[in-house]
């Protein structure tokens, strides 16, 4: 797969969207696999409530956090992502204060998620090289271009303000 | 290309939205101090009598926030807060959550959908942690 819009017409690639406000406009996109969007349907079906005693559900964070995210708002690094380790083609982490979800930037400002889990038992259980290898063995199958990899380690390379 | 819409709910929105919003003011305020005069949360945890920890949840969103916690962190970045619940103005051919004229697929996968056609909840209120040169110019006026 050549191109980034090969890769976004594929089947199991789909676009996540979020509700957007009379003066808003999608400055970024995020995209997810299937298998991500029914992990995100499971949160929103079972209207799961924070681990942490948060008032803020599980479907309210990550609304937010992709909310943000899709208008331009500013996202901090490591407060709200963070490359989860400096290597060719990095994977990245988005957070919210009770999920992580795992994906790349094939380009800038354009996020595909992977996989989602809590962040709790993602620490517990140290699980970031599980899905590092989990994204890489994702971009192997789907025989991606080197270039939609994604290169960039540093905010700037992946996000814009 | 399907589309997945990420729908809490009207009230989720707005909700969600406004605390994930306090919580970003806060975050910040406490960055944009920590620039300009290297403040850190070791310093807010002793201003407050708190653990570190508990600040750096206060900051990160693993702790709840009351309206305490809130204007306890205000204060100890020497800032002030200010809250404004306003009507929303309403123009002609918005679109309306609650009247429907907009697409919600309320979580199921939709063909064709267009990034600009979502929604409309109106925005939350807003939380202002203004900088201290606000508030001793208001308190002088």
């Amino acid at each position: 797969m050549d191109t980034l819009s090969a890769l976004l017409a594929d089947p199991s690639i789909l676009r996540i969207e979020v509700s957007l406000g009379p003066r808003d406009l999608p400055v970024r996109r995020v995209f997810g696999t299937r298998a991500f969007v029914d992990w995100l349907e499971q949160r929103r079906a079972g209207m799961e409530k924070s681990k942490l005693g948060i008032d803020l559900s599980i479907t309210e964070q990550i609304d937010s956090l992709f909310y943000r995210f899709i208008v331009g708002d500013v996202l901090r690094n490591r407060w709200d992502f963070r490359c989860v380790k400096i290597e060719k083609y990095p994977v990245w982490e988005m957070k919210t204060p009770d999920i992580r979800i795992f994906g790349w930037f094939p380009e800038k400002d354009c996020f595909i998620a992977v996989c989602g889990g809590w962040a709790d038992h993602i620490k517990d259980y140290d699980l970031y090289r599980g899905y590092r290898l989990e994204i890489r063995r994702l971009r192997r199958t789907m025989n991606l271009a080197r270039d939609l990899c994604g290169r960039g380690t540093t905010p700037d390379d992946v996000i814009s303000h | 290309m399907t589309s997945y819409l990420i729908d809490p709910g009207a009230r989720g929105v707005a909700v969600g939205r406004f605390l994930d919003r306090v919580r970003r003011e806060l975050l910040d305020a406490f960055l944009a101090e920590q620039r300009v005069s290297g403040v850190t949360i070791e310093d807010l945890a002793s201003r407050l009598s708190k653990s570190r920890s508990e600040i750096n949840g206060y900051l990160a969103g693993t702790r709840p926030l009351c309206l305490r916690s809130i204007a306890d962190l205000a204060w100890a970045l020497n800032r002030s807060v200010s809250l404004d619940i306003g009507a929303e103005p309403v123009f002609e051919g918005q679109n309306s959550y609650d009247m429907g004229t907009s697409v919600h697929y309320h979580g199921s996968y939709a063909f064709g959908a267009s990034s600009a056609l979502t929604t409309t909840a109106p925005p939350p209120p807003v939380i202002h942690v203004a900088g201290a040169s606000v508030r001793s110019e208001s308190v002088g006026a």
